[in-house]
């Protein structure tokens, strides 16, 4: 134990104490996950002893994710949640961010704050806000998978905004205008020119948001409307308090699946969309 | 470069409308399910109760407003020994210690990747913004999992000799939601740190160190001091969402001495006391307003200034 | 690039920051206009501020009958059932799929259960969009005389029921809270006790002065489960202080409210309803419904028999101190579009052989002539040992012993004293 310490506190390798925090920090932050991933596949019900490996819990037992109604349903209501969020906040979000970036009015700043304060202000009070509102005035929509579009896809809309406002201010106007004064007309310079230089952020959004969406939890469940249209947050919440099965950790493991694989495809396209850029930065000549 | 119609930005064609309409869909999304909706909140607060099933009817008009409902409400958490004034109390003490550890755990690893990652460090910043896109549920899930009576964690302290019995975890305990908030927001601790740690020149640093400061002391008196916006901005990030949780307490701990603010705001909703309920939010709004504002400024600040307005 | 001050070119200042931050809250007083406007139409949808007729508390000795309004007439004779669907709201999974398919076979009409897990928040549906609900599954004895004087559901047609008037126990067709049964029809009937496992719990339970007691006995600290609603949760302190369970004297409910905070602290109740995975977890006792102990059978943990069951209600034993017995209703809500159909599927649900098949699902009694305690054990519906939890037609009509009371109707101001001292005594979780 001492020798370790010792090792650590070498004044040659400052670092070393750094290094140590990050590896444990890394170890306590992912670690959990990965047994709650791997106990999905355990061959019994246990979630605090493994007894082997099994995929039971997703295909074969009456309970599996495949085989129980409401696990499946709850699967399947996420992903159609997520995906029409997507829809509508990235549209929304990349439209507003480009209207920010290049117009300077009065009322700009204003809409810029309301967009910053819907993002910041704590969810649970979004939430009651929402629930109040739907069942007493939008009463038309009434709670359900309707009222839980439109609320989150407005609670997520400030992430495209961040994120393509951030990859404008490094693109610039050159292009836009280099384009117009080659005879482009305003629509036409956007659509061949920025938002072809965009997609790299637009498809980060996209997927931010995807992720973001499909593990709402707060939001979703004061809109649901009782127990038809739960979510996989909204099970997992229910079902871990009575008594959870491996089920559930597959359920879990399922729509990590998806968002991993989504923000994974975004980080390729990303770094395939900025390569240019990159290279560019790195051969140039530095002048600051 | 030509002039557009008066729209102010260099050498453009647009017509003034062009841009700001981008900004109109956005704009009436936020303003139906955002704005109004907490309009609703301050109409049911101060709005009436049915007579006989004592649901609330907002009353729109402010002229009509009655505050005494609210006014109860604040003045439950006046009453000593209410569970509104043990539940505060709980919430302020959790958010501040998960706060302080967050504050504790994420200085050294954003500091750590801004500065000692080197070529790795995008590698390392996707890994430790992780937690970001895996569920805030599953994570929970994955802990409770762990603090059961014969889970991992009881059975590595025994192992490791430093209990002899089994510790009850989830039994209502206030360390198990105090670390189970921490774990669950620190990387929201960690973006901002990072961000400001970045930035911050290697030429100041090493000049601090010419001038003879050893490497605690050019902590201490240097970096902290520049990264004092960034531990501002992360602690500001972190607390908001803490003051408004519920699921983890209930997860955790499940208790009345565990309440926090947000689990009686999802009580007060679920039952007939819904006015309460808009009240509590509302109160909770109130309390946040400042340091929400206080973190807007200081991010429409830093926008203005990137974006050279 | 290093952060000089020369370099900070037109700060946020504060009027500029202000001056956004006022913009938004500018546009409140017109929107308050137009939410106005939104609103009062909105208003008088569901239930509204007064009703016409004075609203009467019902006791078993001050029977009520439910006024009849004009503007909410019962449907006439003689009609034919429409195409449906018909639309139920109610608790989760609280009649029988079977049951409803064979309903649909029969009537054309396909089946949507919207499910809600409070009665709150079907109370809130009623009042909001009630006429989008065929029928209610269900409201409860506090909550019949309310809805029917508010208007929200209408008087039953009793020709479309001839199950109900041949089959039902004669002691329901008329409860002092809707005499006559105008507006609504018993589904189910019940008793609140205590269920506990005799292998851990060593107290004769049945025998003690006070069944109460043992739920807080601290021996079975962090063992032990109350039922999660104010008017169940309040009912143990205020029987096992043998005080009326529908109280409105403050200082019995402070006492009752303490009683419960000191037993919070020393025996951390968890308060939910018994869901048959919690039989896995550490449950020694249980102040539940008599229904719920026909699922255990099914969800037994490892190494477990029925037999370790037991179940105790005060009333029946020699202690002496009350208990609850309970029914819920059927209702139709107001402007329903289907409610031949709903009669239809109350009517199937008294036919005797339907009855007892959704009753061997369900496990919640129905108060049907047609079966007999013994076949229900013989059915194996009910284990043998657990046939104290059946009620027969000598414990009707309700209230007519006094020890088995029901939780009546409040007054809404102490309606709201219940929910508060609740929500202080769990804190809300």
């Amino acid at each position: 134990m001492r020798r370790f310490f010792r090792w650590l506190r070498n004044p040659w390798a400052k670092a070393r104490f750094l290094w140590a925090i990050a590896i444990g920090y890394m170890a306590w932050t992912l670690l959990p996950v990965g047994i709650a991933v791997l106990f999905s596949f355990n061959s019994t019900r246990a979630l605090t002893a493994w007894h082997g490996f099994s995929t039971r819990w997703y295909v074969g037992d009456v309970n599996s994710v495949w085989d129980d109604p409401t696990l499946k349903a709850a699967l399947f209501q996420s992903l159609k949640l997520a995906t029409l969020t997507v829809l509508i906040a990235v549209p929304l979000g990349v439209a507003f961010a480009l209207a920010l970036d290049r117009w300077r009015g009065r009322g700009s700043g204003t809409q810029n704050f309301l967009m910053l304060f819907s993002f910041i202000t704590p969810e649970i009070a979004i939430g009651v806000a929402l629930f109040l509102f739907v069942i007493q005035v939008a009463t038309g929509i009434g709670l359900g998978f309707t009222a839980q579009v439109a609320g989150l896809s407005m609670y997520m809309m400030a992430y495209p905004v961040i994120v393509v406002r951030a990859r404008l201010l490094s693109i610039g106007k050159e292009y836009e205008e280099a384009a117009m004064d080659l005879g482009a007309s305003p629509i036409g310079a956007l659509r061949r020119v920025l938002l072809p230089l965009l997609s790299p952020a637009i498809f980060a959004s996209v997927a931010i948001v995807f992720a973001a969406a499909i593990d709402n939890f707060v939001i979703s469940s004061q809109l649901s409307s009782g127990a038809g249209d739960q979510t996989v947050p909204i099970m997992i919440y229910s079902a871990a308090r009575r008594g959870p099965l491996p089920s559930l950790n597959a359920l879990a493991t399922l729509t990590l699946s998806a968002s991993m694989l989504l923000i994974g495809m975004a980080v390729w396209i990303y770094r395939r969309g900025t390569r240019g850029e990159r290279k560019a930065a790195r051969t140039a000549i530095p002048l600051v | 470069m030509p002039e557009g119609a008066g729209s102010g930005t260099r050498g453009a064609w647009f017509p003034r409308w062009f841009w700001p309409s981008f900004a109109t869909p956005a704009t009436l999304w936020l303003v139906v399910f955002f704005v109004v909706p907490f309009y609703v909140i301050l109409a049911i607060a101060f709005g009436q109760l049915d007579q006989i099933f004592l649901t609330p009817i907002p009353v729109y008009n402010p002229l009509h407003w009655n505050a005494n409902a609210f006014v109860d409400v604040v003045q439950q958490f006046t009453t000593s020994g209410s569970v509104y004034q043990s539940a505060l109390w709980h919430t302020l003490v959790f958010v501040g210690i998960a706060t302080a550890i967050c504050l504790l755990i994420g200085y050294p690893v954003a500091y750590f990747i801004a500065r000692h990652a080197g070529r790795h460090k995008t590698l390392f910043l996707v890994l430790f913004i992780a937690p970001f896109w895996i569920s805030y549920m599953m994570r929970m899930l994955a802990w409770m999992n762990l603090l059961q009576p014969n889970g991992y964690v009881n059975r590595g302290l025994e192992a490791l000799g430093l209990i002899d019995q089994p510790i009850q975890w989830l039994n209502g305990k206030p360390i198990t939601v105090i670390l189970g908030l921490a774990y669950g927001y620190v990387p929201y601790m960690i973006l901002p740190l990072y961000g400001t740690l970045d930035r911050i020149n290697t030429a100041t640093l090493e000049a601090s160190r010419d001038l003879g400061a050893g490497q605690i002391h050019t902590f201490f008196r240097v970096t902290l001091p520049l990264s004092r916006q960034g531990i501002l901005a992360g602690i500001v990030i972190v607390t908001l969402p803490m003051f408004g949780d519920y699921y983890t307490t209930n997860l955790l701990a499940s208790t009345r001495n565990t309440a926090m603010v947000g689990t009686l705001i999802v009580s007060s909703m679920g039952s007939s006391l819904v006015q309460q309920g808009a009240s509590l939010v509302l109160l909770l709004l109130l309390v946040l307003l400042l340091p929400m504002l206080y973190y807007l400024r200081e991010t429409s600040r830093a926008s203005e200034l990137v974006s050279g307005a | 690039m290093s952060e000089h001050p020369i370099e900070r070119r037109k700060p946020l200042s504060r009027r500029d920051f202000l001056r956004r931050a006022g913009m938004t809250g500018i546009a409140l007083p017109s929107m308050a206009a137009i939410l106005a406007a939104c609103g009062s139409d909105n208003g008088g949808g569901g239930g509204s501020a007064s009703p016409s007729a004075a609203f009467q508390l019902a006791r078993p000795d001050n029977p009520v009958t439910l006024p009849l309004f004009d503007s909410n007439p019962p449907i006439a004779d003689g009609l034919s059932p429409e195409a449906g669907p018909l639309r139920i709201i109610g608790y989760p999974d609280y009649i029988w799929n079977r049951v409803l398919k064979k309903f649909t076979n029969e009537f054309g009409a396909e089946v949507e259960y919207t499910q809600y897990a409070t009665p709150e928040e079907m109370l809130r549906e009623i009042q909001t969009h009630g006429s989008d609900f065929d029928l209610w599954v269900t409201t409860t004895v506090e909550n019949v005389g309310k809805v029917a004087t508010a208007q929200l559901i209408q008087p039953l047609n009793r020709t479309y029921l001839p199950n109900f008037d041949a089959n039902a126990w004669d002691g329901v067709k008329s409860q002092y809270f809707d005499v006559g049964s105008v507006y609504s029809i018993p589904y189910t009937i019940y008793e609140t006790g205590i269920a506990y496992r005799n292998d851990i719990v060593t107290e004769d339970v049945a025998a003690m002065d006070n069944p109460y007691d043992i739920l807080f006995d601290t021996k079975y600290a962090g063992q032990t489960h109350l039922l999660n609603g104010a008017r169940d949760t309040l009912s143990v302190p205020l029987f096992r202080m043998g005080e009326s369970v529908s109280t409105d004297d403050p200082a019995v409910l402070e006492q009752a409210k303490q009683m419960l905070l000191d037993g919070v602290s020393s025996m951390n109740w968890k308060f939910d309803h018994v869901d048959y995975n919690e039989l896995n977890n550490q449950f020694a006792i249980h102040h539940t419904w008599s229904g719920q102990l026909t699922y255990y059978i099914y969800y037994l943990p490892e190494g477990v028999t029925i037999d370790q069951f037991t179940w105790v209600w005060p009333p029946q034993e020699v202690g002496g101190k009350a208990g609850v017995l309970a029914t819920d209703v059927f209702a139709i809500p107001k402007g329903a579009q289907n409610p031949v159909l709903a009669h239809a599927l109350i009517n199937m649900l008294y036919d005797g052989d339907t009855a007892l098949e959704n009753y061997s699902y369900e496990g919640f009694q129905p108060p049907n002539k047609a079966y007999s305690i013994d076949k229900v054990i013989a059915d194996g519906i009910v284990p043998e040992n657990l046939r104290n939890t059946l009620l027969t037609e000598d414990h009707l009509p309700l209230g007519s012993r006094p020890l088995e009371v029901q939780e009546w109707e409040l007054e809404p101001a102490t309606t709201q004293l219940y929910q508060q001292i609740y929500t202080e005594v769990t804190g809300g979780v």
